[in-house]
């Protein structure tokens, strides 16, 4: 009996590994070695040069180059500063505005100053938070960034203080801004950041679905709301519709839309989950009747009314939309890209009714949202680092460019509301008026660093153990005091 | 002896680079465990075994501790059945079209985690996703707008079906090359001697197989253990933290209580676990030099 | 299949038991591959359905009106190229360092002898065993530190830390079920340890080197979480598919949809073309 390996197929099978093995080790090699290294062209400082320039700027939402005359005429000198790189991170892009003139802002500052260089860096919108705040904590932020208004409390404190001076060198005050979204950058009464855009939902209601249940307006109050939603169902459910509902209720865990749709029913009733003073200290009150008055009117729709569907407990907002193309809902907390979404499906446009939020006894209220501008302790370690980043920041909070960035929504600067180039396009898209106007009593979240912990964990799951009657709405919310109290003594 | 030196050239670029590349993280992780760590100030005051204690002793620990040896027991096992069988199977003399055949079992493995996580998230949608309306079809659900992720115990089952749909494939790649190098002989010996199917597969087949299903057993239940993107995709840990497996569980505190101490502290005990499950099964298997 | 002593009837009920055999087994081919198989149908259905059957109540299996924009919007993106092309390389690379380092360590363990043998196999696993979450944040400071930031390398030995111990432990079990003779008795006859595990070893252990090699490229291939932290400006393709499918307030789930299967296509592919290493048992065997 032979006992040599069959020969046959040896040869071959040993180029074979030996291939497999050998491309792996070049590829990796050759890579390594075409990866061009970082370049550093060197432009001597000291050179000055004066120049004149006019930016132009849009009046219309297409890519014909900007035609206005107002604008940053700027006297451009390269003087002491050397090549700078500023690195300029943001979320990749749904609004096709924002979209088309990041790259023009970019290229505005680096045509006019010569010795900036921007990268400009995206990530996934549900993914920036996370990114910066591994690089926040590994020391390694970038130097601008624009993040979401509701995750600025956690950055805060990476970031650079926005002093009266810095301001003063970024081409703004503090009017400027709506104080709620100034609100949201500020820690122990110091200011950390700056809203460059603002924005509000507002409420959707299906006009034909409603007024076949007899009844014509959007609810006032939002115990309004809960008596139209009962009336709507039982209508729809008693001639055998049983899918119809009346409002879409969302209390899903670790989702961020729950806490956007439940703070407005808290603070129009003139509650709050926590207050925070000017000297930063963080008070739990929770614990009050009016937020127990807020958890009631949940407890009412979905256990008492069963005016809700019955998955409001996975449901998200994109469940809400779906179910209102369908005709399935009555009332939605809706996003004017969600309006711009049924029409796109065809969805006749007389059947939208689109108005302000209903209000409580004490207020009408939604969530601020928006974007915020942070420049980072960690990446400004020399002088013209910081020069360049304030420069990025004064294109950016500039009124025409802010106009021109957020023509999709509302700027942050309010001095961009009076610019045309921000009037065109909200003068054609009607469903844009509502949102706008509820900016006014809009509100920020807590400016804590610890609300995503709350408004994520705690929240809906105070608001589901009231909803499947688990424990009372008084023993949820104490339940809720203790958790928050404890999350906070951490 | 002639290969005195050269045994080492052969693990030490191994050991060198996974040591080189993993050293600093455990040890930031070990270090981390005992002391809470401000992600603002970056201080970091020494508590001693405050993170560990404070984790052992939540009523969360319970439900963590259960829903993750439940989810690995199951997906693993699952994942070893379905990926024998089907390596089995596939390798069967008189089946043809193997190369089709093996091509869709492996599917699984080749889609992405949060893109399966996305599907099955669509598939189990109450409104939109079939399932619901397939149990209802089959008599399981009165109706289809019950939300079947709302409950621990439903939800469970699903990420644990898409679990093991996701990984068998692993299992049975593996066990088909180990089923390529048991020799023909054998069996043919054993036929001769009058063997039926049960006896040559559990005499013959499993035997030879040790080594490798031993290994990539073992080496699944800690895949599986640790594993994250699927069931977060899906559940997020809920509804209402009850799904938390320990994976899960750390994202939450590190990325959304930035309770850097306390999710190393929930590090450290995963890694206790999955070592001494290891130690142990090892040496059940009889498995060693 | 025809024995000594065998008449008509027991040879043909042998081969009924044997066509019984292998009906059963296509009959559990079939169950186990829709099973594997119905996900992916979903998806492609989904991704060619026009817009309006996309969320239709109840939702349908099929569509009558077939639709491949989303496929060609996808393609025609411009990231798309550039990260398929990133993905190939980081992919290829720490495959093949796995499966080269694997075969030799794995070969070392299996065979040798020498101290700390027990403890460092062990050890291998120690990144596996930690949870991969609790790994981000030091192991981006630590990779930034080596300004490794957007690097090929970078990258690739991130991933090479989670296939290079899988590798080793699978290749040491393939070769540990080889009796070790045959080498020995090569060695007696001159040639080298190398040469043995080449010429010997390998051929045998062949399917399962292409089987890590295949895994190894699968895990690379579907990674997320590590290149979107550590590259910053440049992307992979399941990183590239989440920056063009997820927006702000909606997913396009055609697009998704769409873009996850043709994600999956080249491991897909490769698999398929190796699938004969895997399994085709080796011809003549080695006998005792």
């Amino acid at each position: 009996m032979s006992s040599e390996p069959k020969k046959v197929g040896r040869r071959t099978f040993l180029n074979y590994a030996i291939a497999v093995v050998a491309t792996g080790v070049i590829v990796g090699a050759a890579t390594y070695f075409a990866v061009p290294k970082e370049v550093t062209t060197v432009t001597a400082p000291g050179t000055t040069v004066t120049k004149t320039v006019t930016t132009t700027v849009t009046g219309t939402p297409t890519t014909t180059p900007p035609t206005t005359t107002t604008s940053p005429t700027t006297t451009v000198t390269t003087t002491p500063y050397e090549h700078t790189v500023i690195e300029y991170w943001s979320n990749i892009e749904d609004d096709v505005y924002r979209k088309e003139t990041n790259p023009k802002i970019i290229e505005a500052v680096m045509q006019e100053n010569k010795w900036i260089e921007i990268t400009y860096v995206e990530k996934p919108y549900g993914e920036i938070r996370d990114r910066l705040l591994t690089a926040c904590i590994a020391r390694n932020p970038p130097h601008v960034a624009v993040i979401p208004i509701a995750n600025s409390p956690e950055f805060v404190r990476y970031a650079i203080e926005i002093t009266d001076s810095i301001m003063g060198k970024i081409g703004v005050s503090k009017d400027d801004f709506w104080p709620a979204a100034l609100a949201s950058n500020m820690y122990a009464g110091k200011l950390y950041g700056l809203p460059v855009q603002n924005e509000s939902m507002a409420f959707l209601w299906h006009k034909e679905l409603c007024s076949k249940a007899g009844i014509d307006r959007p609810p006032e109050t939002w115990d309004e709301l809960a008596d139209f939603a009962k009336q709507i169902t039982d209508y729809y459910h008693s001639k055998g519709e049983t899918d119809v509902y009346g409002y879409n209720l969302v209390m899903k865990y670790n989702h961020g839309n729950t806490m956007f749709r439940f703070m407005p029913v808290v603070w129009a009733y003139g509650g709050n989950i926590v207050e925070v003073t000017q000297t930063g200290e963080v008070k739990v009150t929770v614990n009050s009747q009016e937020v127990i008055d807020a958890v009631k009117l949940y407890v009412r729709m979905y256990a008492k009314d069963k005016s809700v569907p019955p998955t409001a407990f996975t449901d998200t907002a994109t469940e809400g939309i779906e179910y209102f193309l369908r005709n399935k809902i009555a009332y939605v907390i809706a996003h004017p890209s969600n309006i711009k979404y049924l029409l796109n499906n065809n969805f006749p446009v007389e059947k939208i009714g689109y108005d302000l939020y209903p209000k409580g006894p004490v207020r009408r209220a939604s969530v601020l949202g928006g974007w915020n501008l942070h420049i980072f302790k960690d990446a400004i370690k020399k002088e013209n680092q910081l020069e360049a980043a304030l420069i990025f920041a004064k294109y950016f909070l500039n009124p025409e460019w802010n106009a021109l960035w957020t023509r999709g929504s509302n700027p942050g600067n309010r001095k961009s509301f009076e610019t045309t180039t921000w009037k065109e396009l909200y003068n054609k898209e009607w469903w844009r008026k509502a949102p706008t106007s509820m900016l006014q009593y809009a509100i920020a979240f807590p400016p804590i660093p610890q609300w995503s912990e709350i408004g994520l964990t705690v929240l809906p799951q105070m608001l589901q153990y009231a909803c499947s009657q688990e424990k009372t709405p008084e023993e949820a919310v104490k339940w809720a005091e203790d958790k928050i109290k404890e999350i906070l003594s951490r | 002896m002639r290969e005195g030196y050269l045994k080492y050239l052969f693990v030490l670029p191994t050991l060198f680079l996974l040591f080189f590349l993993t050293g600093y993280p455990i040890a930031y992780i070990l270090f981390t465990t005992f002391y809470r760590v401000n992600i603002y100030t970056f201080e970091y005051s020494f508590v001693g075994l405050g993170n560990l204690l404070f984790i052992v002793s939540s009523e969360a620990f319970k439900t963590v501790l259960e829903n993750t040896l439940y989810w690995t027991t199951v997906t693993t096992i699952g994942a070893l059945s379905l990926g024998l069988i089907s390596a089995l199977l596939l390798n069967e003399e008189g089946v043809r079209f193997k190369g089709i055949f093996g091509a869709m079992l492996f599917l699984p493995y080749a889609l992405g985690y949060v893109e399966a996580g996305y599907t099955w998230l669509w598939f189990t949608n109450p409104t939109f996703g079939m399932l619901n309306y397939v149990l209802k079809d089959l008599g399981l659900l009165s109706k289809t707008n019950v939300s079947l992720l709302g409950n621990r115990w439903s939800a469970l089952t699903i990420v644990i079906i898409a679990q093991i749909w996701k990984h068998f494939p692993f299992m049975t790649l593996m066990l088909r090359a180990g089923l390529q190098s048991i020799r023909k002989e054998l069996y043919e010996a054993a036929e001769v001697d009058g063997a039926g199917i049960i006896t040559k597969f559990l005499n013959i087949t499993i035997p030879q197989l040790k080594p490798i299903l031993v290994l990539s057993t073992l080496l699944m239940l800690v895949w599986n253990f640790n594993s994250f993107t699927l069931i977060w995709v899906i559940t997020q840990g809920g509804p209402f933290g009850q799904t938390h497996i320990f994976s899960t569980a750390i994202y939450e505190k590190a990325f959304i209580s930035f309770d850097i101490g306390k999710a190393s502290a929930l590090s450290d005990i995963v890694f206790l676990i999955v070592f001494i499950i290891s130690i142990v099964y090892l040496r059940v298997t009889k498995y060693g030099s | 299949m025809v024995r000594e002593g065998d008449n008509d009837m027991k040879v043909s009920l042998r081969k009924l038991k044997k066509n019984f055999k292998t009906i059963l087994a296509y009959v559990g081919l079939l169950i186990l591959s829709s099973f594997a198989i119905f996900p992916y149908y979903y998806l492609f259905v989904s991704s060619i359905k026009p817009k309006d059957e996309l969320s239709i109540v109840p939702p349908t299996l099929w569509t009558w009106r077939p639709t491949f924009e989303a496929y060609a919007k996808a393609i025609s993106q411009p990231i798309f190229a550039e990260a398929l092309l990133n993905t190939i390389i980081v992919s290829l690379a720490s495959s093949g360092i796995a499966v080269f380092l694997g075969i030799l360590s794995g070969y070392a363990y299996s065979r040798f002898n020498f101290r700390g043998k027990n403890k460092t196999f062990q050890v291998i696993l120690l990144r596996n065993m930690f949870p991969g979450i609790a790994f981000l944040i030091p192991y981006y400071a630590f990779i930034s530190w080596l300004g490794w930031i957007n690097t090929y390398q970078g990258l690739t030995f991130t991933y090479l830390v989670f296939n290079l111990p899988l590798a080793v432990w699978l290749t040491r079990g393939f070769i540990d079920s080889i009796p070790p003779d045959f080498e020995e008795q090569a060695m007696v006859d001159g040639c080298s340890r190398l040469g043995a595990l080449l010429r010997i070893v390998l051929p045998i252990i062949r399917p399962g080197i292409v089987g890590i090699f295949i895994y190894c490229f699968a895990n690379s291939w579907i990674e997320y979480a590590q290149p979107l932290t550590l590259w910053t400006t440049k992307k992979t393709l399941p990183v590239a598919l989440f920056s063009i499918v997820m927006g702000e307030y909606q997913i396009d789930w055609r697009m998704l949809f769409s873009m996850a299967i043709l994600m999956s296509l080249p491991t897909i592919i490769i698999f398929y073309f190796l699938q004969r290493f895997i399994g085709k048992a080796l011809v003549g065997g080695i006998k005792m």
